[in-house]
């Protein structure tokens, strides 16, 4: 069967020596960054993009993967044990999770998140290794106009993930491609917007902007309140859970694990949209909701698989399209473009080793993740202790040399304060940095494909509606806007932003 | 009347992209037409929804209470941004060492919280593990100390 032939050939590529140590290298340095409050895996996989370019393809995109899913870990422990989520995603799981440890069930609740989790990766993995295929074959029969269709639903429903104004994220969203077409235009090789200035006929570099965004934007952020030190640790108990505790959580754990798999594949999707989706359904299905938010171990079992789920999934529209669902997967992007591979539909053919590598490789460190957290969640919580004040030299310094390595240009890391300064302004003015990169990485293929479809078409923007796919994607993306956009929703999202605060 | 005064500085904010986004493109682009769009169209019409959506923020903020900007460390913003600004701005002239430290010693006293004799500490360290890692183990061709310095 061809399934399993793929998957060889991904298991082949992923267990040499020297993939499986960049495979638990990610999921442990994810795990490590997931732990600490204030530097995400946003800003680590941008840090540490320079670096790749001395690792093969398959290295660098295993690394990079298990930094996404191994923050997922590390972030659910702190959230379960200090109430202090280290990623946005595993917020949800502090609700119920840190109920239980104050409970005197913090072991459980572990072992929960890590088993759940496991069993959704696990699903995760044979999903995409079942659907890329199919996917790929209908991405190889897109033109323009669908690749236009289907970008503009991927920014639109970005938005959906922003906190508070929903026209606020579209102004990001908007802001972010124009500095995104900054540097010589592709058809006509006119300059645009570069000032007179040289460095900036190559456009703005990514990992500067995507690194003054997330990472010193958020040291600015910490450097307002003088609070800081953690102080208690709920104690850890017995790991195993019981029989009961087992039954209580499958049903949870399967139903996160499908719609985590199912919602990390749409754009804009990824972890956060699938832990909330799940732990709403599982309260809501729930014969006693009233126990949510006091400790109920579905609270925990649920969000933890869905997060890892969609965790994964969300690199198959980076894998099987070439388009980047989320910031992260921008990054990723560009992880491939610094190798010389240029995301997409052919991937899978020109590169199966890489492509079933880095699928099976999450497989793997999922596994990894298991064995070696439960036993070491002892050192991940003294990470805890260590001040923010060191903190602060290290991600400003890695930040800094991460920039400069790319080209050895001074000027990019001027790119990076400046960029500092302006997500921090925006975040001030209550704008969140997340549809800003995506529009930055998309604008200018939108504009590409924006341009040909009208070429094509012979200057007929009806071609947009008279192509199938794209009326479809297109009608989708109008449905979505207009959800987000209706009052009981815009409620109900404030709602779950402000349960995450 | 009264207006949230964040929600006005946002639409200013985007108001300004926009408006300089589109001024620039009008002003030195070609526009083209839809079946042959020249590199000055998509910025300008995305400009130019930037500078409405800007109005549209703003005016959201219309009889909204205000709100607060919060608290700004702006001691944490200069050395944060000024060590970037500095390491860009010396690390061929000074060199990558001496760049480095300046750079880790300005984001150190940042939070106010360490001292300058901390903080020095911090940068040898952070400077000599950056040095063994990109300069020796993966070999980048930095030249430790610059030119000012006459290496």
């Amino acid at each position: 069967m061809d399934l399993i032939a793929n998957l060889a050939i991904g298991f082949d590529t992923a267990l040499t020596p020297a993939n499986l140590f960049y495979c638990f290298a990610g999921a442990l340095l994810g795990t490590f960054i997931g732990v600490l409050p204030g530097l995400g895996p946003t800003a680590t996989v941008a840090m540490l993009l320079p670096v790749t370019y001395y690792l093969s393809p398959e290295a660098s995109l295993i690394m990079l993967a298990g930094i996404y899913y191994g923050s997922q870990y590390g972030g659910s422990t702190t959230a379960i044990l200090v109430n202090l989520p280290g990623e946005v995603s595993s917020s949800v799981t502090a609700i119920d999770g840190y109920q239980m440890a104050r409970q005197g069930e913090a072991g459980k609740a572990l072992a929960i998140a890590a088993i759940g989790s496991f069993c959704a990766g696990t699903f995760a993995t044979f999903l995409i290794a079942v659907v890329a295929i199919p996917l790929s074959a209908i991405a190889l029969k897109f033109g323009s106009a669908e690749y236009f269709a289907l970008i503009l639903l991927g920014l639109v429903t970005s938005t959906a993930l922003a906190h508070g104004s929903v026209l606020r994220a579209i102004a990001m969203i908007i802001a972010g491609m124009l500095f995104g077409i900054v540097g010589t235009d592709v058809d006509t090789g006119a300059y645009r917007f570069t000032l007179g200035i040289v460095e900036l006929i190559d456009g703005l570099s990514v990992v500067a902007v995507a690194l003054g965004i997330f990472g010193i934007v958020e040291v600015l952020k910490n450097l307002e309140n003088k609070t800081g030190e953690i102080v208690e640790t709920a104690k850890i108990t017995s790991l195993m859970p019981t029989r009961k505790d087992l039954r209580a959580a499958a049903g949870p754990v399967a139903r996160g694990s499908v719609v985590g798999s199912l919602l990390g594949t749409l754009p804009g999707g990824g972890s956060i949209l699938s832990a909330f989706t799940s732990y709403m359904i599982e309260k809501r299905i729930s014969k006693h909701p009233e126990r949510f938010g006091k400790g109920a171990i579905e609270g925990v079992a649920g969000p933890e698989s869905a997060n890892n789920a969609g965790a994964q999934t969300s690199f198959v529209p980076l894998l099987t399209l070439g388009i980047p669902s989320h910031p992260l997967m921008a990054l990723m992007m560009g992880a491939l473009l610094i190798q010389g591979i240029t995301p997409g539909p052919n991937v899978v053919h020109t590169q199966p080793g890489l492509f079933w590598g880095i699928i099976a490789s999450m497989w793997i460190g999922n596994a990894m993740l298991v064995v070696l957290n439960l036993p070491l969640v002892g050192l991940w919580v003294a990470m805890l202790r260590v001040p923010y004040k060191l903190m602060i030299p290290a991600i400003v310094t890695f930040s800094t040399i991460g920039v400069f390595t790319v080209k050895n240009s001074g000027f990019d890391v001027q790119i990076l304060a400046a960029f500092g300064l302006i997500g921090y302004l925006l975040h001030k003015v209550g704008c969140e940095p997340a549809p800003f990169l995506m529009g930055f990485v998309l604008g200018s293929l939108l504009e590409e494909h924006l341009r040909r479809a009208m070429v094509f078409s012979r200057g007929d923007p009806m071609v947009f509606l008279t192509h199938p796919i794209s009326a479809t994607l297109l009608g989708v993306a109008v449905v979505v806007l207009a959800l987000i956009a209706l009052p009981a929703i815009s409620r109900r999202r404030e709602e779950i932003f402000i349960e995450e605060e | 009347m009264k207006i949230n005064p964040k929600d006005l500085a946002a639409g200013a904010v985007f108001v300004a992209i926009g408006g300089f986004f589109a001024g620039n493109a009008a002003l030195t682009l070609r526009m083209g037409s839809t079946l042959n769009m020249g590199p000055g169209f998509f910025p300008v019409v995305l400009g130019a929804i930037l500078v409405l959506l800007g109005i549209a923020i703003a005016a959201e903020g219309i009889g909204k209470p205000a709100e607060g900007f919060g608290e700004v460390s702006w001691r944490g913003i200069a050395l944060v941004i000024g060590a970037i600004v500095v390491f860009g701005a010396t690390v061929r002239g000074l060199g990558f060492g001496p760049s480095l430290f300046l750079c880790v010693f300005m984001a150190g006293l940042s939070s106010g919280r360490m001292g300058w004799r901390m903080a020095a500490a911090v940068a040898a360290v952070l400077t000599a593990f950056s040095i063994g890692v990109f300069v020796e183990a993966l070999g980048l061709p930095y030249p430790i100390i610059g030119r000012w310095l006459g290496g």
